[in-house]
């Protein structure tokens, strides 16, 4: 074979609910020269300006936006939803202003698919999309760390109490649905696709699984 | 025998070793002449200058083979593209993905060659 410089993907957007990797791979990532941007912190730095909100932590931020049978929460969820286009449209056009060989890594919230389309495709389009997937089986689990430490949750609808029935009883019911809605997005979007058990497959590491998402985003193309 | 069951009974033992230096020009030629650099193109990040590279990589990550047929009557060459889906499965480039899978074997690496036989079922597949 040629000895001709190859290359991987330089800019690239990880997507995924919380705890599946996200940060993980974009810190090996940021290793290999990435720079890397993460919405999470770029949402709360920017949330943490205003004063009056008073959020130093994400569990500021967590109790901030509340659970969704609040009264409070539509307009925290709306007022996250707002920073969080901000912030991608800023990261958009920061893509464009940088030297073209610069790598760069993206660490998106678990919330990213309900911006709005534009805000959406403009992204998807400007990076290589990688959804680090996890399996209905983990919904338990995702559950039950989701409540022993909250963190900000976009629910975009998928919370629907019944008639008589305990808010808690409701989100713990409405969670699962709320999973299996974002999986079903997150994979409509994505270029590529990484599940958990590939991400443990001994010796995968960052380079890995750039080259895998790169073999799966060509495949689609001619698929 | 349907077309796909026969691409996936033989295509695996279509590797004949070649010199390496003939295996080197083929697949350089196959990189330069890739008929589909327009589609790769859609892909962010992606131009006219790095889509040879990223063959390259392709190849050198096992995603990609080359296949050839040489007709030596007509002293022609042709040449298949084989992308990996999962595992030994390939599709061919250009050729319907829901009708035509290959099996592949990992040990056949870059570039190989297929016989008469091979040549012409895949011939016989729809273009998309």
């Amino acid at each position: 074979m040629s000895s001709e410089p190859t290359e991987l993907p330089g800019r690239v957007a990880l997507v995924g609910m919380s705890g599946v990797g996200k940060s993980h791979w974009s810190q090996h990532l940021e290793a290999l020269g990435f720079l890397r941007w993460s919405c999470d912190e770029l949402i709360a730095e920017a949330l943490g300006q205003d004063a009056s909100l008073d959020l130093r932590s994400t569990r500021d931020l967590a109790r901030w936006m509340g659970h969704p049978y609040e009264r409070r929460y539509p307009e925290a969820e709306a007022t996250y939803l707002r920073w969080e286009e901000r912030v991608t449209e800023t990261l958009c056009e920061r893509l464009n202003t940088l030297a073209p060989d610069q790598k760069v890594v993206i660490d998106t919230t678990g919330s990213f698919i309900y911006l709005p389309p534009e805000a959406i495709d403009r992204l998807r389009s400007q990076v290589l999309m990688i959804y680090l997937s996890s399996a209905p089986e983990q919904d338990q689990q995702m559950l039950q760390t989701f409540l022993e430490d909250p963190k900000p949750v976009i629910w975009g609808g998928a919370y629907q109490r019944q008639p008589e029935e305990a808010p808690d009883v409701a989100l713990r019911r409405c969670y699962p649905l709320l999973l299996a809605e974002r999986r079903r997005r997150y994979q409509e979007l994505a270029h590529a696709v990484i599940d958990l058990p590939t991400q443990r497959t001994s010796g995968f590491d960052a380079e890995k699984l750039l080259h895998l998402a790169q073999a799966q985003q060509v495949a689609q193309v001619f698929s | 025998m349907s077309t796909e069951q026969a691409l996936q009974t033989n295509a695996a033992s279509a590797h004949h070793r070649l010199d390496q230096g003939l295996e080197e020009v083929i697949l350089q030629y196959a990189i330069r002449s890739f008929p589909y650099t327009e589609a790769l193109k859609t892909l962010p990040g992606q131009t006219d200058e790095r889509v040879p590279h990223l063959l390259t990589r392709l190849i050198q990550k096992e995603s990609l083979k080359i296949g050839f047929h040489y007709e030596e009557m007509q002293d022609r060459l042709t040449l298949l593209y084989f992308l990996r889906i999962e595992g030994d499965t390939h599709t061919v480039i250009g050729l319907d993905p829901d009708r035509v899978r290959v099996s592949i074997s990992s040990e056949v690496q870059g570039l190989f060659r297929l016989d008469d036989e091979q040549y012409l079922d895949i011939l016989q597949i729809p273009l998309v």
